[in-house]
């Protein structure tokens, strides 16, 4: 898994897809990502990053039921796929193993 | 402030977006939308999603595969473009001549193209689906022909050969010309020589665009015609088309004033300038003179220019020997043949060079040459190109390093500079379509090209079309990028940077072969074209000024035409007078009558007879002299001093042969020709010998005028230099030559036609011909008043048919000065190259006392060798070549040593001036100045 990079914002949208499992779609993403995280989304920078990864293989996505809302427009949902799972694992564990091997007098300030 | 409507921003989202995310995106921004809209309201809102539309598009979104290269690219292609302008201006010399070279070799070559491109659309135009032939007649054993064809012809092919699909006749006016009178009951007159009469259907194989006119009722009437929109325009004014001309009514004098009518105006059309049919006014058939339209379905003589448009599987060869079958049988008694041509319609302006044909006519191989000197032209300035690059390639040689270090592969620097050449051929191009616009007036006036509203067109199927065009400047650019462009590419591509960036000399020697090759190649072009230029100028020089055996300066010639002669009663009785009269105005110096004129083209009206020598004891036994026909002239006793014509054997016309009619029978004079040719020599042997002057009559009946030769005179050229001696005989005035006469047994009334009056011209020319053209036009008035005369000066008339040699020997020094001058624009570039190389090196020789002529030779000694070496390759070329093209003259110069050296110590010359121009300089040069920057 040495040629894995995934970006601080992948890392985030990927997370918030698995958070809302069936209604991950771009608005849901957008404002989920914004509530928990207090911070703005532009709507360009979601949709490259959800496309960037679907082309990674991170994600998967498909077209719901038009619905009268929206203009009668479908929505796209995304869902992480195993590789997504296995690289977002492969991102915790390494950040778990640097925690773990910080020393304690590391952050020790005063 | 309006803010942008959601349908606004989100079409322009559908615009950009990858189909296959534009729903579910657009369908979010809806979502956000209407949120916002509750939110912030709707005008922030609908500013917000202006703002996520814009923000949406990226590369990702908009769904490039690929998304780093294209930027890439765009960047890079930007940069070699930089690169490109900077190092022309950091060589602005090369670059100069570069351009300047490869602009003028595309000047000429788009010039040339337009000119052969019309040259060849001769009468290509619909509804000509080349199937269309002319029908033209050629006397078997002589060289006598003629464009015209039997009237009756046509007619009679169509009833007989089903493979004659329609016919249609041109009846050509006589050539003194057609004499309008555009107002009836005015003064003003105009003669057209260009008028003939046409059949009903001229229209179905002619396509003239018709300007004004019914179609279905053009020519159908008698006394109709059409004119051209130039004559209109001269008779009616520059508004012409304003006025309702259809059924003005004219008058015309065609053939003699008996032949005065009034016609009607029934169409005006459009002249087609790639045509050799230009008529400027067209009369209907049916208005001929009675006696001719009479004649028209009958086989008496050619007279009547036919096409025959023919099924289109017709098997041409076979049709034209049936033809000439039906010529044998039906036409003259069978004693005279005939054999036919068919010449294809749009072939006739190149291989039709009758005398009597509409117009002049044009050599293809003047196409082929042309061509060849595009090709030699744009040659020269690619090996400028070419040179150049390669000589500029050691200061490029750092960049392709630090370009190859920094990752470049050789595709892409090859790339580089084949781009490089793309723009300099592209500006190249630019800038030539500007200097052949301007060039285009000038070749204009001289005749060599058409004028139209935009000039700068190719014709294709007749007409001029842009886009042919555009294509054409385009392939040339691509191909001269490719040809130019491919060889310093692949050099410079080839350095290693190490080498290059280590600033090791990089070995230059096979390049250098290369470069003297290429300009070897220049020079033996240069070359080539310079002995050209000096052989078609010599030969040009020789044929105008040859000696033609006759004296046709400040010769005016007065005649009419011969059917008119005959129409009227005692011709010869008013000729007499009309000659005496003549005789005395003032500046006329000698006067002569004759039935021809030598050195006259068409019209020049020589009879044809048979001379047969007679069997003593046995008369009934035929010995033909001179296999076919021989030309003869009726003369007055005056006409071989006036002409300058010296008798070689035996004696003149004395003055008792046309004072006694009982001897006036019996003579006859030939000449040098004539006798050769039947095996007389020597010449004086064939005075004395007895001869039948014998003429067949339409209905094969022959008769036979038993005469004496009584004295052989000196060849003269009746036509043109580039034709043989004609063997011709020489008849008293008073006697006949020509058939019809024999049988009346009257004076042959064409023996005066023509009057050739010796005017020695003073110091005010113009006032003179003025004054004694208005005399003549008195006198002719009160003599013949029935006739109308032309009349012109021998000189000019003869001269005029060497138009296309003039043509090629002007086309051949204009573009060998072209081409000397690129060849000299490469060398001078190159060799000022070099010689800044060595600028130190010539420092350092003059402080260790180097003459000023040691450098001199050193500097250029190379570049003579390689002119030398060139001029030596072109000799046996050129030699060929001189040899091949001068083979189609009958008298021709002889090819002498100078031929060749001459102009090429001349291009010698060019070269070294061109060279020392820098030698000198750097030769001058201070050697602190160059030697001091180290």
């Amino acid at each position: 898994m040495n040629k894995i990079s995934l970006g601080e914002f992948e890392e985030i949208v990927l997370l918030t897809v698995a958070v809302l499992y069936d209604e991950a779609y771009g608005v849901a993403i957008k404002a989920e990502i914004e509530q928990r995280l207090d911070r703005k989304v532009s709507v360009g920078a979601l949709q490259a990053a959800l496309h960037r990864m679907e082309d990674k293989g991170l994600l998967n996505s498909w077209l719901g039921e038009a619905t009268q809302v929206r203009g009668g427009k479908r929505k796209r949902y995304f869902r992480v796929t195993p590789y997504g799972q296995s690289v977002l694992a492969y991102v915790r564990e390494t950040r778990n193993q640097l925690w773990d091997a910080i020393p304690n007098i590391a952050f020790k300030f005063s | 402030m309006i803010a942008p409507k959601p349908q606004w921003s989100l079409r322009l989202l559908r615009w950009y977006c990858h189909p296959d995310f534009e729903e579910d995106i657009s369908g979010d921004l809806e979502e956000l939308f209407q949120q916002r809209q509750q939110q912030v309201g709707q005008y922030k809102a609908r500013w917000l999603l202006l703002r996520d539309v814009l923000v949406l598009c990226r590369p990702e979104i908009i769904g490039l595969p690929h998304f780093t290269y294209p930027t890439n690219h765009t960047a890079m292609f930007r940069n070699y473009f930089i690169l490109t302008w900077r190092s022309l201006k950091k060589s602005r010399l090369y670059a100069f001549i570069n351009i300047l070279s490869l602009a003028i070799a595309m000047a000429v070559v788009i010039l040339i193209a337009v000119f052969v491109s019309y040259d060849l659309s001769f009468d290509e135009y619909p509804p000509n689906d080349g199937h269309i032939y002319r029908h033209t007649v050629e006397l078997v054993g002589s060289d006598w022909n003629s464009a015209k064809s039997f009237p009756g012809l046509g007619p009679y092919l169509l009833d007989h050969y089903g493979q004659v699909e329609d016919f249609t006749r041109i009846y050509a006016t006589p050539e003194t010309g057609s004499i309008v009178t555009p107002f009836p009951g005015q003064a003003k007159k105009f003669i057209e020589r260009q008028a003939y009469y046409a059949d009903v259907n001229v229209f179905d194989f002619f396509s003239l665009p018709l300007l004004q006119g019914n179609p279905d009722r053009l020519l159908n009437e008698s006394n109709q015609v059409m004119l051209s929109a130039t004559l209109a325009e001269k008779y009616f004014g520059a508004d012409w088309r304003d006025k309702n001309l259809l059924g003005h009514t004219l008058q015309l004098t065609n053939f003699g004033n008996k032949d005065t009518k009034l016609y009607t105006l029934s169409g005006i059309f459009q002249k087609r300038p790639n045509s050799h049919f230009r008529p400027d006014m067209i009369l209907s058939m049916s208005s001929l003179p009675k006696e001719r339209w009479d004649a028209l379905d009958q086989f008496n003589w050619v007279e009547a220019f036919t096409y025959l448009q023919l099924q289109p599987d017709t098997d041409v060869l076979l049709f034209k020997n049936a033809i000439d079958s039906l010529l044998h049988e039906i036409t003259w008694g069978k004693s005279w043949l005939f054999d036919c041509k068919l010449q294809k319609l749009s072939d006739i302006h190149h291989i039709s060079h009758y005398r009597d044909d509409m117009e002049a006519g044009a050599d293809i191989r003047l196409n082929y040459f042309l061509i060849g000197v595009a090709i030699f032209i744009m040659i020269c300035a690619w090996v400028n190109f070419v040179n150049m690059s390669i000589a500029k390639s050691l200061k490029r040689a750092k960049e392709v390093g630090v370009r190859k270090t920094l990752g470049a592969n050789r595709g892409s620097i090859v790339l580089q500079f084949l781009l490089e050449g793309f723009w300099l051929n592209l500006l190249s191009g630019l800038l030539a379509i500007m200097i052949a616009l301007l060039s285009f007036p000038l070749l204009d006036h001289h005749g060599m090209m058409i004028h139209t509203s935009w000039p700068l067109q190719l014709w294709v199927y007749g007409a001029p079309q842009l886009l042919p065009f555009v294509l054409f400047m385009a392939g040339m650019i691509l191909t001269g990028t490719l040809i130019s462009g491919m060889y310093p590419a692949l050099v410079l591509s080839s350095y290693r940077p190490i080498s290059v960036l280590r600033g090791l000399q990089i070995v230059q020697r096979g390049r250098l072969g290369l470069r003297h090759s290429l300009l070897t190649v220049q020079f033996v072009i240069s070359a080539l074209l310079m002995i050209g230029i000096f052989a078609a100028t010599s030969q040009l020089n020789y044929m105008l000024n040859k000696d033609l055996g006759f004296e046709k300066e400040q010769k005016l010639v007065i005649s009419t035409a011969v059917n008119d002669i005959n129409s009227v009663d005692n011709y010869l009785l008013h000729a007499q007078n009309l000659k005496k009269e003549l005789q005395h105005i003032q500046g006329v110096k000698a006067i002569s009558t004759a039935s021809s004129v030598p050195g006259l083209l068409p019209g020049g009206d020589l009879i044809l007879c048979r001379i047969e020598k007679v069997q003593l004891g046995d008369p009934t036994l035929e010995d033909i002299f001179n296999e076919g026909p021989t030309p003869g002239m009726v003369v007055d006793a005056g006409f071989f001093d006036f002409y300058d014509i010296e008798l070689v054997a035996g004696r003149g016309f004395s003055p008792e042969t046309f004072n006694d009619a009982k001897l006036t029978n019996q003579h006859l004079l030939v000449n040098e020709q004539f006798a050769v040719l039947n095996g007389f020599d020597p010449v004086e042997s064939i005075v004395g010998t007895m001869v039948y002057v014998q003429q067949n009559k339409e209905d094969g009946e022959v008769f036979r005028e038993p005469r004496e030769i009584i004295g052989v005179v000196e060849n003269h050229h009746q036509y043109s230099v580039k034709e043989a001696f004609q063997p011709m005989v020489f008849s008293p005035e008073g006697t006949t030559l020509s058939a019809i006469h024999f049988d009346k047994k009257i004076p042959h009334a064409g023996s005066m036609r023509y009057f050739s009056l010796s005017i020695p011209l003073g110091e005010n020319p113009n006032q003179q011909i003025k004054h004694l053209i208005n005399e003549v036009e008195t006198l002719w008035q009160q003599h013949l008043p029935e006739l109308a005369f032309e009349y012109f000066f021998l000189d000019e008339a003869f001269n005029r048919q060497y138009e296309i040699e003039i043509r090629i020997s002007k086309i051949f020094s204009v573009f060998g000065a072209l081409s000397i001058f690129i060849s000299c624009l490469g060398l001078f570039g190159l060799s000022s190259y070099l010689i800044q190389q060595r600028t130190k090196e010539i420092g350092i020789r003059k402080v260790l006392g180097a003459s000023l002529q040691h450098l001199f030779s050193l500097l250029s000694t190379n570049y003579i060798k390689l002119v030398a070496i060139s001029s030596l390759m072109a000799i046996p070329i050129a030699w060929w070549g001189i040899h091949q093209w001068l083979d189609n003259y009958a008298f021709r110069i002889e090819l002498q040593w100078w031929f060749f050296a001459l102009p090429l110590l001349a291009l010698l010359l060019i070269a070294l001036c061109t060279i020392s121009f820098r030698v000198i300089s750097a030769a001058t040069a201070n050697p602190v100045d160059s030697l001091r920057y180290e």
